[in-house]
């Protein structure tokens, strides 16, 4: 009954990956422009060192004028600048001052200065904290999580460095599976040998090493349910590869451990989303960074990052069915028109041309969409044939 | 009640009645109905009298330069323990029963007699009779009646004795009785009592024939005059009287005594319809207890005393009268006291004379039947304002002119001709020619008719009087087209087209003046035609109507017709020529205001106002920084002396000072004062500053006025508002009146829930409590738009909120005004509400200023208390990291400490923090060192870079370079060049030296060294002045109770403040206007003093003349004087 099952020789991805384990032995130095903050991903130490100054500056000002404020980079979006040479969001120069005796700061310094007594507290006695966590310490100071979370963030750039360094992480929903072997801690993880849950990314990454890999690529993908096809079919039994999820838009722990993988291992990496705008926006952020938290992009973004699918011009090349096929709400219009207005799309005329093509159709479809073709289509032609052939952006 | 005779005989049917009469029957009309307001009625026209007696005592007084007996208002008025009442308490305690209540109680009891008169005194009274001369029964009577009287006034009198003859008082006491029923039942309404009104005053008081007028209608003191009274016409006391004997039949009490006589005059009377007296007891002479004064008693009926009317006439009235003390003891037996708050006399208002542009027909008319003159122009100068004898002789010409063409009667210079119309009419001429007849024998003037004859002189006459009468014709069809442009006026609405219709007017004027002078030659011609002739003319000597034409002679010469003689043809043109003359406007000094700092003063004293220092206005202190260099000179002068120079004139006359030393004694002044400590109270500063500048008295404690100010700023914030405006007498339509309001706003006050109790309105002084909708003072304060003010309003737009507002209209005339009898509302007029209207507003802009103010304190307040109430967690925070962590502060962190002193700096601005920028000139190396500092501090202390700032370029923009741009940047950043090198070489270089750590000079941050070095610098400047090394008692050592930590900052202000130069300032500013803010700017102050200084620098500057201000949108702006 089985049919025989075609191989793909993945000539093009080969191809890519051996040109990345080239590449990866001579280092790039990435260079970011003058205009833009330095941010570093600093050990506790030196995180340490960083907090006492701040403090002994506010203490100073108190002693000579009664008046502390602290001064941090803006994170207004006229302050985010992209770096066309990285292909990177970053902060730029601009300064906002928390002053303690205006009305419109008092409780933003404030509550600063609590988040610092928590990193104060996480870095000496080596601990991790959930935003979440953090944000129950003292509610009645917080009152919203959001609020703590934006002052944990304005923490970690106060000290100019990235929030993972103040060891404050977010939960991590990310879960990765395939051929990899990691370190957490003392225990020793095969990626490979988890059943078809894997391994959940912890966001305390500080702790995992990665000890190695024989995968020819990584591929991202948008959906839990997607992921799990991958798994009950064991595809990277057949194509060497690292499977990972965030189950939606990746979140800091999930895209600091790819970004990790793909650095330390130089890998190709692709991602797998959904062919509508949110799904495009799922791969720019992978891509280059989210826009709140772009002062860490260095850290978090994978530049490298190929679109593999699901591409718009795919629904017709793999004759997906009009019953798979959705229309274009008001919202993802809107949205394909913003995607189109940013400066990375604008570069990379394959991903334009896509976008446009989905406006010109007015067509949008899920990964899923494949299934029609039988469910495993996915994992055994479709994925196969476009790394083979290079079919992505 | 007493029979209301008619006082003509029985004849015809028409009954001649009498003002009193008439006035008896209807006291309604000047506010005598029953109700509430009726105790105010008497309240108000028996005060009215007093505070006027009391005031003319004054004036009168005043003139004589040694009266020993004029109110001195100089001392201290200590009434707080005082009390009438008290004191009668005392006195009772001896007496049994009083008399007062004894006499009702009898009446009550139906004992005595209803009618008060004689018989009264037949009640069993236990008298002490002991002298033993033999005295009719009635005589026994009236004494014993005057010796109750006695009694009665001595209650009141007694407990202010001590203060009777030096202080200006009045004493008001009112008391109720239950009325007897026999008087009640007649009225058929319910709670009518019986009330006692007494009121006394240590005014001018009346001598013994004065005394017998009062109390007749129109019988006034002052209704001659036209001055600046509070009542003028005399209807108000004996409106009273009748009412009072109308209701309860008793009769009048009055004692009274001027300062001229040696016995009080006592008297007791009824008021009769014929508007005479009736005694009961006739003016009879006793010991008085006070020098000069007015004691008054009577009764009345009226509905049941109710609190808040009369309470609140007598309180108005004290607002509007402080320099009068004013006592008032209710029915309830309350007594309310209210200090003579002045410590000067309002001045006496000069006699008015009417001004012409307010007189009426009937006026003149009055006024010149009147007259006793000899002429129509004296009556004229003699009556009027604003009329000279140049005026008045115009006017008389004027009349005269408009005479001879109603009458057809000419003036010629040597006789009089007839008009004729037609040419055939018999021209007469005549002249006064002297002659012989009657019974003297010597010539005399008399009037000789002669008739034209000669055909010539007929032909030339008619020439002449044709082209006359053409001439009347003109000027009729003139002023008619003047009347059509007139009435055009009022239709247009744009401005130019009025202009345009004047400008037509003006030039017909023009023509009339022409047509005037034509006629004025006509006559001279005529005069020349008639002169010395003999031939051609007939004289008649035996005329039948001889005396018309002399009637006509005597008719037509205005000028020689005495005043009471005038016929109505010439009052006529006489009155058509007084109006038709532009007036001088008239004079304003006959008009005295209660003044802006007196009312303010009041209110402040009575309401009890919370006010401090007025801050507002800085316009003192500059005076007072000159006074500095007084200072210094004297100081200067004083080393000189000691030193014992020998050529010490020569040396004194040279002593010059430095604008610099003067700014330097400023600051070390300031330097010694920690002006940031809140808790030190403003006297406290003051007595320190005191302190400091000991040698020095007065001078020197205004010279830092402004600093005070300062200070003092802070301390006003509880202040209440209070503001009185006197507006500069207006002299509209011929009535001179002074317009002034004072208003206090406080949170003490209450809202009132009624509108019309916002407003208080007085004329002369006099609160008018009733009509207020009517009145023109309420239409003024309606007119205001309050809600620009920040004020509230009710529905009818009087202002709302905790505010208390007086307006008072003071001047002679505004009786006139009035718009009834009763005088209680003021007549509507333009000017007068405009008046008003601006006077309130004026008023309003200062409400708006201090409301704005107490609005940004209590912004400020509430956001103080939000910031406190986060200190702690920062502190602790903070405190947390640094104490367990390994801040270089660790050891010498308090946590108390940091909260005070962050809690200090809350609703400041910044603590004066010297930038290095500003003391530039005094080190560079220091001042490059803290600059470095200051703009590294921030992002480069924490981002671990101790390097200083390279700025890194990328090799794309380092490439956009020209090679000369980066030769510059190597030689700037010390990377070696060849000169061969190419551009791309030198990027290379470039590129490189950012790759190799930069060596750098280690700096510290280190501000009190940098500090110190900076005051080192500048010590040795300060001891070459004279005032440290002479070891003048100047002592810079800081109070104990000042923190020395926050005395360091202090200091360095003394190198700051010499920054602030005239030259300076005068460098900034420019053709353009700046605000205060721009200059701050470009000066580069940081500091708050040095903008205070600023400020007075301006004001200087514009005051003499070397910049120009202008206020635009509330700021002011300046710039260079071209």
């Amino acid at each position: 009954m089985a049919k025989k099952q075609q191989h793909y020789d993945l000539k093009e991805t080969k191809i890519l990956f051996k040109e990345y384990i080239n590449k990866g032995t001579e280092k790039k130095e990435i260079r970011l422009p003058e205009s833009t903050v330095k941010i570093d991903d600093l050990n506790r130490k030196n995180v340490l060192d960083r907090l006492y100054k701040l403090v002994d500056n506010v203490i100073d000002k108190i002693n000579k004028t009664g008046r502390p404020s602290i001064k941090l980079p803006s994170r207004s979006s006229s302050n985010i600048i992209w770096d066309e040479e990285n292909d990177l969001l970053l902060l730029g120069q601009q300064l906002q001052e928390k002053q303690f005796h205006t009305l419109t700061s008092v409780a933003d310094i404030t509550r600063l200065m609590r988040i610092l007594e928590i990193v104060h507290e996480l870095l000496v006695k080596d601990l991790h904290a959930t935003k979440r966590e953090v944000f129950y310490t003292d509610v009645k100071l917080f009152d919203e999580q959001k609020i703590s979370d934006k002052s944990i963030e304005d923490a970690a750039i106060m000290l100019y460095t990235t929030r993972n360094s103040t060891h404050i992480v977010a939960t991590a929903n990310g879960t990765c599976i395939g051929r990899l072997r990691i370190r957490d801690k003392n225990d020793i993880i095969d990626l490979e040998g988890l059943g078809s849950g894997g391994w959940k990314i912890s966001p305390f990454l500080d702790n995992i090493e990665i000890i190695e890999s024989d995968a020819e690529f990584i591929l991202a993908i948008e959906k839990e349910a997607a992921m799990m096809r991958f798994a009950e079919d064991r595809f990277w039994r057949k194509y060497p590869c690292i499977l990972l999820t965030a189950g939606g838009v990746g979140d800091i722990a999930t895209r600091m451990f790819l970004k990790r993988l793909s650095k330390e291992l130089n890998l190709p990496v692709f991602s797998l989303v959904d062919s509508d705008p949110y799904g495009h926006y799922i791969h720019s952020v992978y891509l280059r960074g989210s826009k709140r938290l772009s002062y860490e992009s260095p850290f978090l973004a994978t530049p490298n990052i190929k679109l593999l699918g699901v591409l718009t011009r795919d629904l017709d090349t793999y004759k997906i069915p009009e019953v798979a096929r959705l229309k274009l709400e008001k919202v993802d219009v809107k949205r394909i028109k913003d995607l189109l207005n940013e400066e990375f799309v604008k570069r990379n005329k394959a991903w334009e041309e896509d976008l446009r093509l989905s406006l010109k159709m007015n067509v949008k479809a899920e990964i899923q969409a494949l299934s029609t073709h039988g469910f495993e289509f996915l994992t055994e032609k479709y994925l196969p044939e476009k790394l083979t052939t290079g079919d992505w952006i | 009640m007493r029979g209301f005779k008619i006082t003509s005989k029985e004849e015809g049917k028409i009954k001649q009645g009498t003002i009193a009469e008439y006035m008896r029957k209807r006291t309604q009309l000047v506010g005598f109905e029953f109700g509430y307001w009726k105790h105010v009625q008497y309240c108000a026209e028996f005060i009215d009298n007093a505070l006027d007696a009391i005031e003319s005592f004054q004036w009168k007084e005043i003139k004589e330069s040694d009266s020993k007996i004029k109110f001195s208002l100089d001392q201290e008025l200590f009434l707080e323990k005082f009390s009438i009442l008290e004191t009668v308490k005392e006195e009772k305690k001896s007496q049994q029963l009083d008399n007062e209540a004894k006499h009702t109680l009898m009446q009550e009891l139906g004992i005595e007699s209803v009618e008060p008169d004689i018989s009264i005194v037949q009640e069993p009274e236990v008298k002490e009779e002991e002298s033993g001369e033999i005295i009719t029964e009635e005589e026994l009577e009236v004494e014993e009646e005057v010796k109750r009287i006695i009694d009665d006034m001595q209650e009141i009198i007694k407990p202010v004795e001590f203060i009777i003859d030096v202080e200006p008082i009045v004493i008001v006491r009112i008391r109720e009785y239950e009325a007897p029923s026999f008087l009640t039942s007649e009225i058929s309404q319910k709670n009518i009592m019986s009330f006692t009104f007494e009121i006394f005053d240590n005014g001018t008081g009346m001598a013994k024939i004065d005394l017998r007028k009062f109390g007749r209608y129109l019988a006034s003191s002052k209704s001659m005059e036209l001055k600046q009274t509070r009542g003028s016409q005399g209807f108000g006391a004996p409106s009273a009287f009748s009412d009072a004997q109308n209701t309860t039949g008793k009769p009048v009490i009055t004692v009274s005594k001027s300062v001229d006589n040696v016995y009080a005059t006592v008297t007791e009377f009824f008021t009769t319809s014929k508007n005479e007296k009736k005694y009961l007891i006739h003016p009879t002479d006793i010991d008085s207890p006070f020098l000069h004064g007015t004691y008054i008693k009577l009764s009345y009926l009226n509905v049941k005393y109710v609190r808040g009317y009369v309470e609140k006439y007598i309180e108005e009235t004290a607002f509007m009268n402080p320099h009068v003390t004013i006592i008032y003891i209710d029915p309830e037996g309350k007594e309310k006291i209210y200090r003579r708050l002045a410590t000067s006399f309002p001045e006496e208002p000069k006699y008015a004379k009417p001004h012409p542009s307010s007189v009426n027909i009937g006026d003149l008319q009055d006024l010149i039947t009147k007259s006793e003159k000899k002429s129509i122009s004296a009556f004229l100068q003699d009556n009027f304002v604003r009329m000279s004898s140049k005026t008045a002789k115009e006017i008389v010409d004027i009349a005269e002119r408009d005479l001879q063409d109603r009458l057809n009667f000419l003036i010629l210079k040597n006789g009089f001709v007839n008009l004729t119309q037609k040419k055939t009419d018999t021209i007469y001429f005549m002249r006064n020619e002297k002659r012989i007849f009657g019974r003297s024998d010597k010539p005399r003037d008399k009037v000789i008719i002669y008739q034209v004859e000669s055909e010539d002189l007929k032909e030339n006459y008619w020439n002449l009087i044709s082209n006359y009468n053409k001439s009347n014709k003109d000027y009729e069809k003139i002023n008619k087209e003047i009347k059509k442009l007139n009435n055009r006026i009022e239709k247009t609405e744009t401005q130019k087209e009025i202009k345009n219709i004047e400008r037509d007017i003006k030039k017909l004027l023009k023509k009339i003046d022409d047509i005037r002078n034509q006629k004025d030659k006509i006559k001279v011609d005529l005069n020349n035609l008639f002169k010395e002739r003999e031939d051609g003319i007939f004289e008649l000597k035996k005329l039948k109507n001889r005396t018309d034409f002399e009637d006509f002679v005597n008719k037509v010469q205005i000028s020689k017709v005495k005043p009471i003689e005038i016929t109505k043809e010439q009052f006529n043109s006489l009155f058509l020529a007084f109006k038709s003359i532009k007036y001088m406007a008239p004079p304003t000094d006959t008009v005295i205001p209660v003044g802006d700092s007196t009312l303010e003063n009041t209110l402040i004293k009575e309401i009890g106002l919370r006010i401090s220092e007025n801050v507002d206005d800085f316009a003192g202190p500059i005076d007072n920084i000159y006074q500095t260099s007084e200072l210094l000179y004297k100081i200067k002068k004083e080393i000189l002396l000691k030193e014992g120079i020998k050529d010490t004139d020569d040396a004194i006359t040279n002593i010059s000072i430095d604008p610099e030393e003067v700014i330097n004694l400023g600051s070390e002044i300031l330097g010694s004062i920690d002006i940031i400590d809140e808790t030190i109270d403003p006297q406290q500063i003051k007595q320190s500053i005191v302190d400091l500048l000991t040698y020095s008295d007065t001078d020197s404690i205004d010279t830092y006025q402004g600093v005070f100010e300062y200070f003092i700023e802070n301390y006003t914030k509880d202040d209440d508002f209070v503001s009185a405006e006197t507006r500069a007498p207006t002299s509209g339509k011929g009535l001179a009146y002074v317009v002034e309001a004072v208003m206090a706003y406080s949170r003490n006050l209450e809202v009132p829930k009624r509108s019309r109790d916002v407003l208080s309105r007085f004329v002369n002084r006099t609160p008018k409590l009733r009509d207020s909708a009517d009145c023109a003072i309420t239409k003024a304060v309606q007119a205001v738009n309050w809600k620009n003010y920040n004020l509230d309003t009710y529905d009818n737009n009087l202002p709302k909120g905790p505010i208390k507002l007086l307006v008072n209209v003071s001047g002679p005339f505004v009786h006139l005004m009035f718009k009834s009898q009763s005088k209680n509302a003021l007549a509507d007029d333009e000017d007068l509400i405009k008046e008003i209207k601006f006077c309130l507003e004026a008023i309003g802009r200062r409400l708006r200023i201090y409301l704005n103010r107490k609005a940004s304190l209590r912004k400020s307040e509430k956001r103080a208390s939000l910031i406190e109430k986060y200190i702690p967690l920062f502190v602790n925070s903070l405190y947390n990291i640094a104490f367990q962590g390994e801040s270089i502060h660790k050891s010498k962190l308090d946590k108390k400490e940091l909260e005070i002193l962050m809690r200090n700096a809350i609703g400041k601005k910044p603590t004066p923090v010297v930038k290095p920028s500003e003391v530039r000139e005094i080190k560079e190396d220091v001042i490059k060192k803290e600059e470095l500092i200051e703009e590294q501090a921030e992002i480069q202390q924490i981002s671990k870079k101790v390097e200083p700032q390279k700025e890194l370029f990328t090799e794309k923009t380092l490439k956009n370079w020209t090679k000369n741009e980066l030769i510059e940047y190597c030689k700037e950043h010390g990377i070696v060049l060849l000169s061969k090198d190419t551009k791309t070489v030198i990027i290379g270089k470039i590129i490189e030296s950012y790759k190799k750590p930069v060596e750098t000079k280690p700096i510290e941050l280190k501000p009190p060294e940098s500090v110190k070095v900076i005051s080192d610098t500048t010590l040795p400047k300060q001891a070459q002045l004279p005032i440290s090394s002479a070891k003048t008692p100047i002592k810079v050592t800081p109070k104990a109770t000042i923190p020395i930590q926050k005395l360091a900052p202090l200091k360095q202000k003394q190198t700051t403040l010499p920054i602030i130069t005239t030259e300076k300032i005068l460098n900034v500013l420019s053709d353009e206007w700046q605000t205060i803010k721009h200059l701050i700017f470009k000066l580069k102050i940081k500091d708050m003093m040095d903008a205070r200084y600023l400020q007075l620098k301006l004001k200087e500057l514009e005051r003499k003349g070397q910049v120009l201000v202008e206020s635009k949108v509330g700021k002011r702006q300046w710039k260079l004087k071209q």
